[in-house]
């Protein structure tokens, strides 16, 4: 029985382009497609902003009625932000194409979606799932490593590929215990405190068992199958809803009332009618592997090995102008589970083998390595245009008298791999380009992108009405204070903290910040700045409670927030 | 380069600690400091502060590339407090203030100042262990907007650089991790600035000597703000700034709250001599300099230690 597994990629258009610039998260990104007589259409759109609540807007809407339908919703400031980005279907092919190659790690068979806008990546797993620990293992592990790489997909294992398409696409129809998610990528890494409720988690992957997929999908809406919106609204008006339902009509008035289509979608989802994978061409990403005469036990043993491998991958890449942005390396062992993998993302494009040998050892040296190493194998993931810069050959004598200078490039491409090598070692989240938000809640001010290494077409900070005066240390929660002060709403005179009594000499403020009641506990809070006897300076605030229960007045409501280090 | 052994006696003492026995600062150690100076590479070209009181204070006249700069976190008025004068209750207090007292604030304007510079890379890293950087305080600095720098409409040089300077920050969660950051940091030419607060774990004379090292060989400035404990441990920094806070009900007029004033005292040393000491106002939303008073010379404060000064000194001899 053949197994298939199909990755979902909603709203591929959009998620494309978020991935690829994530700054675009904070406003509404419409991609519309320019139709005769200059009429844009929208072809998907995304805000990855937690507190709205998003109107519905069907694909193939126009423009002008999106733009009127969002701003009825979420005001006429979403209009005004939005980002409008023309369709590239070649784009969003290609990239998805790429994906498809890197499931080639499961699978020698692996395609893309025959559609005019593929969203779905097929994978035929047929007796190839165990070697990586079963069918669960496979779609579990392809979820999280492209959640790791800031997708959202969504996969299922079926025996037909429209029978998995269709269980990836209603994964919440599915029978069966929802099970886990990964956390979103935008949580920042920083500590702040949790929502109280979280958002219901949705499933994102799904295995229907081998050989009773038809009953198992009997519920799914007849959406799922893919037929077309004619047919659709006949089945509408006829009260067939489900997949069920229309595979109990009979198969000869089917092709008759509703065309051969849906009697082919229906055989391709039974499996009556095979559907045949197309794989994506061979992009020959280089590889190279090393089985070692004698097994290695230290790591400065693999170490002039793995330089050497990866020295021969990019040697290729240089040539095609490409450079390295992922490789993984495998370390087999003695024993099939006793190997070793090592991902390696990074920042900018790079065929320097040492420092992408270098990155490799940093993550080495803080994991557990088979103890005695037998092969070496180095696959290129995935690659970028390499960005080459003319030297000024006559640099000298420009600035005569002063000292060398290095060119821009060179230090833009230092910088690049002091980035790398930081992410290599203290983890992605580790190391991070703030950017200011604008959300007045002091803890959600903020979001921690991946580092940029241009600023050319950067936006300038979000609009908030100006900076505002803000601590440059803040504690990650509150602390408690002690507070004397002497209008029953006026700022404090005396603030104490651990036992220790300090003095007020001068107070600014109130500003009063009053938000998140999407969250869950909405804030309310009166912030004052105040200046000690000593000169230190501190943020601190009086927590007035929720609007409807005001919190009791007294020393307990006074917090520390925040420190003028 | 030679090879140097670092000794726990302190190369560079603070004034406080040197005025009290003797009104010059206690040489240890000469012919080690000399010789591990004269080892290293050549000093890297001088860039402002953006503080006409910091330049006037600072050695070479202004932030020299490749060099180290700490800043003390002192709190006090005019020194008092800096060791807790009077009960224990009070001296808990000014330690807790010491971390109020705006020494990362300044180390970040003058890395700004230094990433801003028309020439040179334009990256500011800041080794941020206790994840309590909070980065809106400084984003809305022009410095740090992120479009790039205006220039003259006819000259070759950018006049005014407004923005373009690009703030990465690292969150290492262990000490080693720290101490190998701001290495990696120092030593990369693509940088114009490292920002840390390292603890006296993490920046041990080895580790601190390593780093001289790797930002003399790269060109980068390291600003490290370290509480006033540090203040006598060794450093290999070119020079140490006490940064005392004062209130503003001693700056008649000012009123913002907006405005800060410091007293920024460069602590004596033996390859600088005496410490000088100055006062500046500056904006911290903007992150610039908005008023400063001349620098003194401990000479030309009289050449002796105040009455309060010498208390100090003896408190801190005998803790």
């Amino acid at each position: 029985m053949p197994r298939v597994m199909t990755i979902w990629l909603p709203r591929w258009p959009v998620q494309r382009r978020l991935v690829e610039r994530p700054q675009r998260r904070r406003a509404p990104l419409l991609v519309c497609r320019r139709e005769a007589r200059g009429v844009m259409r929208v072809v998907g759109w995304a805000w990855a902003d937690a507190r709205i609540r998003p109107p519905r807007i069907p694909c193939g809407q126009t423009l002008a009625e999106t733009l009127a339908a969002l701003s009825l919703a979420c005001g006429s400031r979403a209009c005004r932000m939005a980002e409008i980005d023309h369709d590239d279907p070649a784009s969003d092919r290609s990239v998805l194409e790429g994906i498809a190659r890197w499931c080639r790690r499961f699978s020698p068979i692996t395609a893309v979606e025959d559609a005019e806008r593929p969203e779905c990546v097929h994978v035929d797993i047929t007796g190839t799932a165990e070697l990586f620990g079963g069918e669960a293992a496979v779609v579990r592990t392809t979820v999280w490593t492209l959640a790791a790489r800031s997708l959202h997909a969504r996969a299922a294992v079926a025996d037909t590929p429209a029978a998995a398409r269709a269980a990836a696409q209603h994964l919440d129809l599915l029978p069966g215990e929802p099970a886990t998610s990964p956390r979103p990528l935008t949580t920042p890494t920083d500590g702040r405190s949790k929502p109280r409720h979280p958002r219901r988690q949705r499933r994102r992957w799904g295995i229907v068992p081998a050989g009773c997929h038809a009953e198992r999908l009997a519920g799914l809406p007849v959406e799922a199958l893919q037929i077309d919106e004619q047919a659709r609204g006949l089945l509408a008006e006829l009260g067939v809803d489900t997949i069920g339902q229309l595979r109990s009509l009979s198969r000869r008035d089917l092709g008759s009332r509703l065309g051969s289509d849906v009697e082919r979608k229906i055989a391709a989802f039974e499996g009556r009618l095979a559907e045949p994978l197309a794989a994506v061409a061979e992009e020959s990403l280089p590889r190279a592997e090393c089985h070692l005469a004698s097994p290695a036990a230290a790591l400065e043993a693999v170490a002039s090995v793995l330089e050497r491998l990866v020295g021969s991958c990019t040697t290729v890449l240089a040539a095609r102008g490409a450079g390295v942005t992922a490789m993984q390396v495998r370390l087999g062992g003695a024993g099939a589970a006793a190997g070793g993998v090592v991902d390696i993302g990074l920042f900018r494009p790079s065929t320097s083998p040492r420092h992408l040998a270098g990155l490799a050892e940093l993550r080495m040296a803080r994991m557990r390595l088979p103890r005695e190493i037998e092969s070496i194998a180095v696959e290129i993931v995935s690659t970028g245009p390499l960005r080459c810069r003319q030297r000024v050959l006559f640099d000298a004598g420009e600035h005569a008298g002063e000292e060398h200078r290095r060119d821009p490039g060179e230090e833009e491409a230092e910088l690049g791999m002091l980035l790398d090598r930081l992410a290599g070692r203290l983890g992605r989240g580790g190391v991070f380009t703030p950017q200011v938000v604008a959300d007045p809640q002091p803890e959600h001010a903020w979001v921690a992108t991946p580092p940029q290494l241009t600023c050319k077409g950067a936006e300038p900070a979000a609009a908030g009405g100006g900076p505002k005066l803000r601590p440059i240390w803040l504690a990650a929660r509150p602390l408690p204070l002690e507070a004397v002060s002497v209008a029953p709403d006026g700022p404090p005179v005396w603030l104490g903290i651990d036992g220790v009594r300090h003095r007020v000499t001068e107070a600014w403020g109130p500003e009063r910040i009053e938000t998140a009641w999407w969250r869950g506990q909405s804030v309310r809070r009166d912030y004052y700045v105040v200046e000690t006897e000593s000169g230190g300076r501190w943020w601190v605030f009086r927590h007035l409670g929720q609007a409807r229960r005001p919190a009791r007045s007294g020393s307990r409501a006074w917090f520390l927030h925040g420190r003028f280090a | 380069m030679c090879a140097v052994s670092v000794s726990p006696a302190p190369a560079i003492l603070p004034v406080a600690e040197s005025a009290g026995a003797s009104s010059r600062p206690v040489p240890l150690q000469p012919r080690l400091v000399l010789q591990s100076a004269a080892g290293l590479p050549p000093p890297g070209e001088r860039v402002r502060s953006g503080f006409h009181g910091i330049d006037a204070i600072l050695p070479a006249g202004g932030v020299r590339r490749g060099s180290l700069l700490e800043w003390i976190a002192a709190t006090g008025v005019d020194g008092r407090g800096l060791h807790g004068t009077g009960s224990g209750m009070e001296a808990g207090a000014c330690r807790l203030d010491a971390r109020s007292g705006g020494a990362v604030t300044l180390a970040m304007a003058v890395a700004a100042s230094v990433a801003g510079a028309p020439r040179g890379p334009r990256a500011i890293i800041v080794i941020d262990r206790g994840g309590r950087f909070h980065p809106p305080a400084v984003l809305g600095w022009p410095a740090l907007q992120p479009w790039p720098a205006r220039r003259h409409a006819g000259g070759r040089e950018p006049a005014i650089v407004a923005g373009g300077v690009r703030l990465v920050v690292v969150r290492p969660s262990r000490d080693d991790d720290e101490a190998w950051a701001i290495d990696q940091a120092l030593r990369c030419v693509g940088v114009a600035a490292v920002v840390a607060w390292p603890s006296s774990a993490v920046a041990a004379p080895a580790t601190h000597r390593r780093w001289k090292l790797a930002a003399r060989g790269s060109g980068v400035v390291g600003l490290f703000v370290r509480p006033w404990s540090a203040a006598h441990e060794p450093s290999w920094a070119e020079a140490r700034l006490a940064v005392t806070p004062l209130p503003l009900g001693m700056s008649p007029g000012i009123v913002e709250v907006s405005a800060r004033r410091w007293r920024v005292e460069r602590l004596a040393s033996l390859l600088h001599g005496e410490g000088r000491a100055c006062e500046l106002t500056i904006d911290l939303q903007r992150g610039v300099e908005i008023g400063s008073a001349g620098h003194r010379d401990r000479r030309q404060e009289g050449g002796r230690p105040s009455r309060g000064e010498r208390r100090e000194v003896a408190v801190c001899r005998a803790s």
